[in-house]
């Protein structure tokens, strides 16, 4: 059973384009957002933020509302005794459910 | 129950894997993650010669689109979380000695001559392929240029094979597609250190994962160890309040940005973690697990 899903769900509106001179004279293109916290987020409040505008390729602004949590939470995994496999040349891996397909780890 | 292929290769001083639900489109998936990857190396990387970024000059520079595209992803991330992330580190990063493959990196080297904050992401410009550099402003995108490699090869290849893919470039992890096993979810083991606890999990597919430590990529310097990520406030590395945050998102963009802003924000991290509504497990300097909103929990983890 998946445990209680945690959505942060905001409501997004883009106001307008926004140019704010940096510290050091640099033109930042910035939008300006007003994120409002809906019922059964957080915190209930209401902050206005500056972001790095998005481009029109369409990956750069991924980030430029909010961070995005996933649709669904992790679950939880049986555990294995072996590590992740090193395999150095293409093959099939056995797709068990258990056995880990890859490792995650700080690099 | 699909049956899966693998690759796994060296990459960027670290290991790269690629796992696909149809074993036929292996190869072809290796040709399009090898192709980007090599893009965003040259657009991106700190220790090539001839790569974009390391040419940036003071003033305007007219960038690739694929350059602005990270840098933009990289000015949102310190955006999004308060300049936790910041991507003109680089000159912070060169002064502790990561100025090369880690590799390479002196192993025990002098003491830091200056700590001093970064020059922050502020003074960074960027309008279409207009870049604007103030002086001494050097940019090290390694904390979201590996992590959006990673979405967009993932995307890329389900996207053009019509697979199920998993994307692992040093432990940053996307996945787009369809997943495997019986309830599709792809298997991710945890596991920082030998020293840390691990654990398994099932990620959704579509989803990503990436982990932030402060117990990998170190180095001395006057017998000092340092790590590698840096708090744009001090310009030195970050407290070890935690040895390694996991964190599970949307795409591995926004979980190795979240992963690495909860490293440098220390003890703060586990409430603005849950203020993000983010699934998180950290590993605090003693060794122990906490889980932050939907990350599974297992019996002995401590709140």
């Amino acid at each position: 059973m998946r445990p209680p899903i945690r959505r942060n769900r905001r409501t997004q509106q883009a106001l307008a384009g926004l140019s704010v001179v940096g510290a050091l004279g640099a033109a930042t293109a910035l939008d300006l957002s007003t994120q409002t916290a809906s019922a059964g987020s957080d915190s209930g409040s209401t902050t206005t933020r500056a972001h790095a505008r998005s481009g029109s390729s369409g990956s750069g602004g991924r980030l430029a509302r909010d961070l995005r949590p996933a649709a669904d939470s992790p679950t939880k995994s049986p555990r294995q005794s072996s590590p992740t496999t090193q395999q150095a040349q293409p093959q099939p891996a056995p797709s068990d459910g258990g056995a880990p397909q890859a490792t995650t780890s700080g690099s | 129950m699909s049956t899966l292929a693998a690759h796994e290769w060296e990459l960027w001083s670290t290991t790269a894997r690629l796992v696909v639900t149809e074993p036929d489109a292996l190869a072809e998936a290796r040709v399009l993650t090898d192709a980007l990857l090599a893009d965003v190396e040259l657009a991106a990387s700190r220790f090539r010669d001839d790569s974009e970024i390391r040419n940036l000059r003071p003033g305007l520079n007219i960038v690739s689109a694929l350059l602005a595209d990270l840098v933009r992803e990289a000015l949102s991330a310190a955006w999004v979380t308060d300049g936790a992330v910041d991507p003109t580190v680089g000159g912070a990063l060169a002064r502790l000695g990561y100025d090369r493959d880690i590799r390479l990196v002196e192993r025990n080297g002098r003491n830091v001559a200056v700590i001093r904050p970064v020059p922050g992401w502020r003074a960074v410009g960027l309008e279409g392929s207009v870049l604007t550099l103030p002086p001494e402003v050097d940019l090290d995108l390694g904390s979201t240029a590996k992590a959006s490699a990673a979405d967009r090869c993932a995307a890329e290849i389900a996207s053009r094979l019509g697979v199920g893919v998993l994307v692992s470039l040093g432990g940053d992890i996307a996945t787009a597609g369809p997943g495997p096993g019986a309830d599709g979810g792809w298997q991710i083991r945890v596991a920082d250190h030998d020293d840390d606890p691990d654990d398994q999990i099932s990620l959704p597919p579509g989803s990503a994962i990436a982990t932030s430590s402060t117990v990998r990529r170190t180095w001395s310097r006057a017998g000092e160890r340092v790590h590698h990520v840096v708090d744009p406030r001090t310009g030195g590395p970050a407290d070890p309040v935690w040895r390694s945050v996991t964190v599970a998102a949307r795409d591995c963009l926004t979980a190795n940005t979240a992963s690495t802003a909860a490293v440098v924000k220390g003890h703060a991290a586990l409430d603005w973690l849950r203020g993000q509504g983010l699934s998180a497990r950290l590993v605090d300097r003693h060794h122990r697990v906490h889980l932050v909103g939907g990350w599974p929990r297992e019996t002995g983890d401590a709140a």
